[in-house]
């Protein structure tokens, strides 16, 4: 017998996926997600008909297609940005209680008085969160642009890049997840991951308000909760990829991306190298805090 | 004891929680094989010392070996079992599901470890329960689960953290079997308990603590051995027993004696005729000394009897009043 760790990250994850299959985390969450969809795919339907006049006939009308495109545009944002806010709240949501709650539940305990590295532990864990939230969050991308391009016919450029940058909203998250759950039961875990996470949108959008108004006041406070929690700027620079491209960097791009679900403020690639490096740091400061406590 | 060949060694071990004593010096040799019993009363520190020999407690002080590797060693725990006091298992498992999920986080390959998990599920009583979920198991089936638990990856060490609070007669019963089953495979037992009379029938080697320190400590024969004190049933008429006793110790007044601890004997003896009495020897007399003097003076031995203590007794004297914390 050994404690290698490998097999010891693996048998985590996989109970841990075991455990949000049992605890009907995938059926309660698909079904949710099913609703939100839903309602966006109505919200694109009834854009095109009622604002637009919905005829295809008119789709050589040069100004239906800036609509359509400014509309379109606008619509994905929202959508995405409400994508993203649900996979960073219910990755907020799934990591409060996964470590200290065990720990006051006497279940991590067990585990713990095995011949396993409590840091294998965490990185099983961590493992599985990362990857189903990672692919949840992927998914509801895909469906949202997808759904978008479909009945607005919007372009999706940097598709993929798009995808996985916005899978990282998530992730990042639940590296913030872990960290506060090795220190604070389940219920304050989630109160400051919540305030963390809004804090985050709300530094993002004055950061937008501030890249309008010439501000660097205003881009600084986005700037500084960025930092602290970087899911924001993660959907800026999807919004950035997909918009950017939208209509060229003529008034048509400018027109699709003002707004405070917008990226007039337009992260750089520095920002996904940050959310990695964020994720990384968060994981090591958190494996060594599990590794001196007390269980 | 041989230390370099021990289950388990500490040396000087401390555990503090801020201000308050979890363990403070404790010293302490669990030979190889043994069963050894833990005692105190509530928070002497038993379960603190416990979890620190597991690794789960980082000690402030002091040294530990559990064979022979520091607890804080993962390799330490490679074979070792572990049942904590409180102890809980995930609800949305099944009970073979459990088993299976320790066997692997303990090495074995999945094969060994569902082979391991039904026979432990039928040795602890739950095979017919093996496919249940273990929300809906009660306190006593969740601790044979933990029981069995502790038993994956064939340990060579397990630790046992009041293995019966949840369990009824039988339940005890069948614990008390399955430690001496251990016992007979050369398995170390470390058993914590509140039950002295589950002690005293299993363990060889037991210690008591209090207030965090290790108050006695050694092979459970030598624990109970016959004490200094005698009862004596002597013929007396002339009331010459009173003069030599003194001269050879001291007599047990009623009052000292715990409940259930022999006839109730007189405080004084009878001025004349059959007397039943306990004396307390000083350490110079011995019983075949106090007899030739009884003797001696003319009175009559009818029997002398070396009062043998339990283990409560020892507990109730090591532990003492000022022990108990709850």
């Amino acid at each position: 017998m050994s404690e290698r760790p490998s097999q010891v990250i693996r048998v985590l994850a996989a109970m841990t996926l075991r455990e949000m299959v049992r605890k009907r985390l995938f059926t309660v969450g698909a079904l949710l997600t099913l609703g939100f969809l839903a309602v966006y795919g109505l919200g694109l339907h009834y854009a095109r008909e009622d604002l637009l006049g919905g005829a295809a006939g008119t789709a050589a009308d040069p100004r239906w297609n800036t609509a359509r495109l400014v509309v379109g545009s606008q619509l994905m944002a929202v959508g995405l940005y409400l994508g993203g806010m649900l996979a960073a709240f219910v990755a907020a949501l799934a990591g409060a209680g996964a470590l200290q709650g065990e720990v006051e539940s006497g279940i991590l305990q067990v585990v713990a008085a095995r011949p396993v590295r409590r840091a294998a532990i965490l990185a099983g864990k961590f493992a599985a969160h990362a990857l189903v939230l990672g692919a949840y969050a992927f998914l509801v991308f895909a469906a949202v642009t997808l759904l978008t391009h479909w009945v607005m016919g919007v372009p999706l450029p940097s598709f993929l890049a798009a995808g996985a940058t916005f899978a990282l909203i998530p992730i990042t998250v639940s590296a913030a997840a872990f960290f506060v759950s090795a220190r604070l039961s389940t219920l304050p875990a989630g109160a400051l991951l919540v305030i963390l996470i809004g804090s985050a949108m709300v530094g993002g959008m004055l950061e937008q308000i501030g890249a309008v108004a010439g501000s660097d006041a205003l881009r600084s406070v986005g700037l500084y909760t960025s930092l602290a929690m970087p899911s924001d700027s993660l959907y800026r620079r999807v919004a950035a990829l997909l918009l950017g491209d939208t209509a060229g960097q003529g008034p048509l791009g400018l027109l699709t991306q003002v707004g405070p679900l917008g990226a007039a403020a337009v992260p750089s690639m520095w920002v996904v190298a940050y959310a990695l490096v964020y994720v990384c740091a968060l994981g090591l400061v958190t494996a060594l805090h599990m590794e001196r406590r007390d269980l | 004891m041989a230390v370099a060949d021990a289950a388990v060694v500490a040396t000087g071990l401390t555990k503090r929680y801020g201000r308050r004593i979890g363990c403070e010096a404790v010293d302490l040799v669990v030979p190889r094989g043994a069963v050894f019993g833990l005692l105190g009363p509530n928070g002497a520190g038993k379960s603190t010392l416990v979890r620190t020999l597991v690794g789960l407690l980082r000690p402030d002080a002091g040294e530990a070996l559990v064979l022979g590797r520091p607890p804080q060693d993962p390799a330490s725990r490679r074979h070792v079992g572990y049942l904590p006091e409180l102890f809980r298992y995930p609800d949305w498992l099944t009970a073979r599901e459990v088993l299976v999920y320790h066997g692997r986080l303990a090495g074995l390959a999945v094969a060994e470890a569902s082979h391991q998990a039904a026979h432990l599920l039928e040795r602890v009583g739950l095979a017919g329960r093996a496919d249940t979920r273990v929300g809906t198991f009660s306190k006593g089936m969740q601790q044979r689960l933990g029981l069995a638990c502790a038993l994956v990856g064939d340990p060579q060490l397990v630790f046992l953290d009041e293995p019966t609070s949840a369990l009824d007669p039988l339940g005890r019963r069948d614990v008390r079997g399955l430690i001496r089953e251990l016992r007979g495979r050369g398995v170390t037992v470390f058993l914590n308990s509140h039950l002295l009379g589950e002690v005293e029938e299993v363990c060889d080697v037991v210690a008591v603590m209090r207030g965090g320190r290790i108050a006695a400590a050694g092979p459970l024969e030598d624990l109970v051995a016959p004490s200094a004190e005698v009862e004596l049933v002597l013929e007396d008429p002339e009331g010459r027993a009173g003069e030599v006793i003194a001269g050879c110790g001291r007599l047990i007044p009623a009052p000292e004696l715990a409940p259930g601890a022999g006839p109730r004997l007189p405080a004084e003896p009878a001025a004349a005729g059959r007397v039943h009495l306990r004396v307390r020897l000083d350490p110079a007399v011995s019983r075949a000394e106090l007899v030739a003097r009884l003797v001696q003076a003319g009175v009559g031995v009818d029997s002398v009897v070396p009062v043998r203590r339990d283990l409560e007794d020892v507990f109730v004297a090591l532990a003492g009043e000022d022990g108990r914390t709850a």
